[in-house]
């Protein structure tokens, strides 16, 4: 069916159709609001929402990063035990001499960590699944080893603020996000790299075919994974003042359910960091929600998970209809 | 019962019944009219083409005959045998004998032909178990009542495309279907392939089975059909008898007009200063000693049958491919072609003949598709502006007349000749010294391909590029090269110098192998 009008509207904007996936889960996201409120009064104080806000923070932060992997058709198993690991490293050089060195080197180490990752997935082709799954593995070992196996603490950590203070009523942790989030989106929306991004994640093939370093731009991604899981890490060091090896255990799966639910595809080439940000609003909602309404611990694992399959069954329902 | 009365100066001549017979059959989509009141019928043992341009409702209907899609509601009816049928699902079709082949073969490659062609019927022993005997008994009688080349028990992985297509009927025959569509089967075939898929559709004509077929090649559509139905946007436009089918005519109906310049009539003077030279190049074990000159203002031709390795050596100069040996040469400087990113930056650039494997970016914008090449050029320090892209799309989208709502257009959206100038845009948005173009108009509807040889032509004529274009179309070549090179067995076996001596018959005579090859490169590099 040949489109038969040729008027170039240039000021038409490129996200409108994008806008739109993210009205459906914006939508979502107000339902269950609405629904917890109704329940629970207590749901909607503003010290309630900023809590909600301070929990999604670290998810943000780590999903932020998993958005930008899976835009490239990879997956990143290995943010939580990044995250221990510079959690851990950050406390453990704020108890020395030098405590000035905690952040950049934990930060360096996270993205360090995350060109690993990369690399071994440019350069010996693994399947991101496989190299980030033995990488998740073996920085699961290495956090338990720096840390000695205790918990590592420092009651008087030189960078508590980024994980305590408030600036203008807001918390810290969640400006911290907030910021992340935005640099992603520009990254994604208003750079080459970003462009390069889906490029490579929608037609890998093509995108050699155009002169763009696939392995280069697979090696900044999964750094910036690592990065940004580095970030959380500092981060929620500063929230608990200390460490240890169990930080950030499965914390890979609730990025990747934000990530989905957002609407980024797993086939890599479609989606935003936008879709993002309230994919982890919704699964903090959630937990908040179900928390407040007394629904058991258990029963909460249970209908998280089925809103996460409910959520991409109707993107699915929805992606047919459009077609 | 439906009958249909054929009648002769008002007496009736017989009465006839139709193996297949659709009457008014219509579709929408959401916004689009696909198909209008189109009606067609079919004999037994014969062929009926469906011709048209891209988008012209030809998928949209035999996807209708397939069970693929529903037509809609209330309007039109399918007859089979001359009784009414309601095929709803592609089971109902298969049910009533209508098996269709698709352009993109659906063959598991690791399972045997058998296993193919028995996939989810296979016959049991005990109701359980798989009878292997059987299977494969049943799967040699099938291959040998259609003279299969290859056995029950090859795994497809080793068959060719056009073996594989040979399975897909096997399949057909299996499932006792009466009515086979074939949607675009030449077109990844080779010459001689092509010769035996004709002779297989005659046999199976002679067997008493129909065949809807569907091709852009009007060549091989007059050669082998009864009838010709033209679409021309959903609509029916002609029905030609075997009698009335020529390749003018149909043209004419399929683009409402008659194409005088089908191809553009261009006198181009190419210059004899050298843009590219291409020195002994090799892949190490298919392309061999392959050296050749492109001058300025020429459009070389590459001709050659599928597989003769004329791709291969494209690639090898863009560099996606590696080269063990060999030089490549740019205004008389020697360039590492190792790496697209060299080649581009240096100006050379290849259109894939796979627009959609290796080409598009399917679900990305119409402008990011034009403007990927030139990213780091419109941008500021890596920073790009929300309408950038847009911004610089627009004058191609105007100049190539690319048809799309808006430049936020997904490329998936766009029919196939679109798709192609997107391409065509992107390629010469780096403003190339050399452009590779590997089947510019294949799957191309006849009015884009027009349109894409006066582009070709505008971009020499201008003196900006150089152009290799190649084509298995062997009119494609004649129409625009200035000059060819034929290639058989990943080498040049031949050139063609002047635009007279380009024909068929001297292009087909290397290019087949009758002719042994001929070809010696004069090494002059030394007068640039």
């Amino acid at each position: 069916m040949n489109i038969k009008t040729n008027d170039i509207s240039l000021e038409q904007n490129n996200e409108s159709k994008l806008d739109l996936n993210i009205l459906g889960i914006l939508l979502i996201l107000f339902l269950f609001a609405a629904v917890f409120y109704l329940i629970e009064p207590r749901f909607g104080t503003f010290s309630n929402i900023t809590n909600i806000f301070r929990q999604a923070s670290v998810n943000i932060m780590i999903a932020c990063g998993m958005t930008l992997v899976i835009l490239t058709a990879g997956i990143d198993l290995s943010v939580g035990s990044v995250l221990a690991v510079s959690a851990i490293v950050a406390v453990k050089i704020s108890l020395t001499s030098m405590p000035y060195l905690a952040i950049p080197i934990a930060l360096l180490v996270g993205m360090g960590v995350g060109a690993i990752n990369g690399l071994l997935i440019a350069i010996f082709k693994m399947p991101p699944f496989i190299a980030t799954l033995g990488t998740m593995t073996s920085f699961r070992g290495v956090a338990y080893l720096v840390a000695n196996g205790t918990t590592v603490i420092n009651n008087d950590l030189p960078y508590k603020f980024i994980g305590n203070g408030n600036i203008l009523g807001i918390p810290c942790m969640v400006l911290i996000a907030i910021l992340l989030f935005i640099v992603t989106w520009v990254l994604l929306k208003r750079t080459v790299l970003g462009t390069r991004i889906y490029a490579v994640g929608g037609n890998v093939l093509a995108a050699k075919y155009s002169g763009i370093s696939v392995g280069v731009i697979l090696v900044i991604v999964y750094a910036l994974s690592g990065l940004l899981s580095g970030i959380a890490g500092v981060v929620l060091s500063a929230r608990l003042y200390s460490a240890s090896g169990l930080l950030g255990v499965s914390y890979e799966l609730d990025a990747i359910a934000a990530v989905i639910l957002g609407g980024t595809s797993f086939n890599g080439g479609i989606g935003s960091v936008g879709g993002t940000f309230i994919g982890a609003l919704i699964i903090a909602v959630l937990n908040n929600g179900l928390t407040i309404a007394g629904v058991p611990y258990f029963w909460q694992q249970v209908a998280k998970g089925i809103v996460i399959v409910a959520a991409v069954l109707i993107d699915i329902y929805r992606q047919k209809l459009k077609k | 019962m439906r009958v249909t009365i054929v009648k002769y100066d008002g007496k009736i001549m017989s009465e006839k019944i139709h193996k297949i017979e659709a009457n008014h059959i219509s579709k929408t989509f959401p916004g689009v009219k696909a198909l209008v009141d189109v009606s067609v019928y079919l004999n037994k043992g014969e062929l009926l083409s469906i011709v048209g341009e891209n988008g012209a409702g030809k998928s949209t209907l035999m996807k209708i005959l397939a069970g693929v899609y529903t037509k809609d509601e209330g309007l039109g009816e399918i007859y089979i045998d001359g009784n009414l049928v309601d095929i709803r699902i592609p089971r109902d079709a298969l049910d009533h004998g209508i098996s269709i082949i698709h352009q993109e073969l659906s063959v598991a490659p690791d399972i045997t032909v058998a296993e193919n062609i028995y996939m989810g019927r296979e016959p049991l022993k005990n109701g359980v178990f798989i009878d292997r005997k059987k299977l494969i008994a049943d799967t040699r009688a099938v291959l040998k009542e259609i003279d299969a080349p290859f056995k029950a028990t090859d795994y497809p992985r080793t068959l060719s495309i056009a073996e594989q297509q040979v399975l897909e009927i096997a399949k057909a025959i299996s499932q006792k279907s009466d009515v086979i569509i074939m949607d675009e089967p030449t077109a990844s075939l080779s010459e001689t392939e092509m010769e035996h898929l004709f002779a297989l559709i005659g046999r199976l004509k002679a067997k008493g089975i129909s065949i809807i077929y569907i091709s852009h090649r009007l060549k091989e559509v007059v050669e082998l059909s009864d009838r010709v139905v033209v679409l021309r946007d959903g609509e029916h436009v002609a029905t030609m008898e075997k009698e009335e089918i020529n390749e003018k005519d149909m043209v004419a109906h399929m683009v409402g007009r008659d194409l005088t310049e089908y191809y553009g009539e261009l006198d181009l003077k190419p210059s004899d200063e050298k843009v590219l030279t291409v020195k002994n190049l090799a892949d190490g074990h298919f392309v061999n000693n392959v050296s050749f000159d492109l001058c300025k203002g020429e459009i070389l031709g590459l001709a050659g049958l599928v597989g003769a390795g004329r791709s291969e050596i494209a690639k090898l100069i863009f560099g996606v491919d590696k080269k063990i040996s060999g030089e490549v040469y740019l205004n008389g400087k020697e360039i590492d072609g190792s790496d697209p990113i060299n080649s581009i930056s240096n100006g050379i650039s290849y259109l894939t003949e796979d627009r959609k494997g290796l080409g598009l970016f399917l679900d990305m914008s119409s402008a990011d598709n034009i403007s990927l090449n030139v990213l780091n050029q419109i941008s500021r320090k890596g920073f790009l502006k929300g309408n950038s892209s847009r911004r610089f799309s627009r004058d191609y989208i105007k100049n190539l007349n690319i048809k799309v709502a808006s430049p936020s257009t997904s490329a998936r959206s766009l029919s196939g000749g679109n798709q192609q100038k997107l391409l065509i845009s992107r390629m010469i948005s780096t403003s190339p010294k050399v452009l590779i173009l590997d089947e510019p108009t294949r799957g191309v509807d006849v009015g884009a391909k027009s349109e894409i040889y006066k582009i070709i032509e505008r971009l020499v004529e201008s003196g900006e590029m150089s152009v290799v274009v190649i084509s298995s179309e062997l009119p494609e070549i004649i129409g625009l090269a200035t000059r060819v090179l034929v290639v058989r067995d990943g080498t040049i076996v031949h050139q063609i110098k002047d635009k007279e001596s380009i024909t068929q018959e001297n292009i087909m005579a290397y290019a087949a192998g009758m002719k042994s090859p001929d070809y010696k490169y004069e090494d002059d590099l030394s007068k640039v």
